[in-house]
């Protein structure tokens, strides 16, 4: 948890340093402090309070020519095959551009500080019970 | 019709969205790397990349810019790089964007978490 409070902080250097010994994680711990961030601010005064809604997609696997690369990586296209598929196919560029749209759009007026999953279902077999979890609603 | 930013626009998922936004009559402010034929040209894994490119993006925009898709994403193993685009490289180029996308509010920004 450590580089994603310091990415928080905005310490560049401190997060760097943070991951000396696990630089492999870099990837996950940048996505994982940028959703993070999209949570804390965007129902802030200086977002959804501006009148600018800030909102996630969380793709999945998406077929791009570097997903069709990675595929035919020995050890990354196994690791993806053996991924859950619940729809039978990978989510592709179109469907992720019609949710921006609708992100984008004034349709979407009240979805505010939300990261939407858009993977065919493949994370709810890893994670189904990590939410909705009890919320404490009165606040400090 | 609406103005929309898209970072990492020339390639990958950001050209699909380009391609689709446009079809859709969305007038697209593409942000890549130099050489990819983006209409602003810079490196998002600094801050003063980050700073000229929201400086392009203002001039380009004249006042008024209805969204911004923060897709431009990279995955190595070089941490610099990586927290410089993924994470910094989204957070003070949306900051730098805050004030035009406030005055032309109601506005959207889209980031692109992939996991």
């Amino acid at each position: 948890m450590e580089p994603v409070e310091a990415l928080l902080q905005g310490d560049r250097e401190g997060a760097i340093a943070l991951m000396k010994d696990q630089p492999q994680y870099s990837y996950q711990v940048s996505k994982f402090a940028i959703a993070r961030w999209i949570r804390r601010n965007a129902a802030t005064s200086t977002w959804a309070g501006s009148g600018i809604r800030l909102n996630a997609v969380c793709p999945g696997p998406v077929m791009t020519p570097l997903l069709e690369h990675d595929l035919q990586d020995p050890v990354k296209g196994p690791a993806i095959q053996g991924l859950p598929r619940p729809l039978g196919e990978f989510t592709t560029c179109e469907q992720v551009a019609y949710l921006v749209e609708f992100l984008l759009s004034d349709r979407a007026h009240f979805l505010v500080g939300q990261l939407i999953m858009i993977d065919g279902g493949i994370e709810t077999a890893f994670r189904a019970n990590d939410y909705p979890t009890v919320w404490q609603v009165n606040r400090e | 019709m609406s103005s929309i930013v898209i970072t990492g626009s020339q390639s990958g998922m950001g050209w699909e969205m380009r391609q689709y936004l446009e079809s859709q009559k969305h007038q697209i402010i593409g942000v890549d790397l130099p050489g990819k034929g983006a209409e602003v040209e810079s490196d998002l894994s600094t801050l003063e990349g980050c700073q000229v490119a929201v400086q392009q993006v203002l001039e380009r925009c004249q006042g008024k810019l209805n969204g911004v898709v923060a897709n431009a994403g990279v995955d190595s193993n070089n941490p610099p790089l990586v927290f410089g685009v993924n994470y910094f490289g989204v957070v003070d180029f949306l900051s730098g964007l805050q004030e035009v996308l406030a005055q032309s509010a109601p506005t959207a920004v889209v980031v692109n978490v992939s996991d």
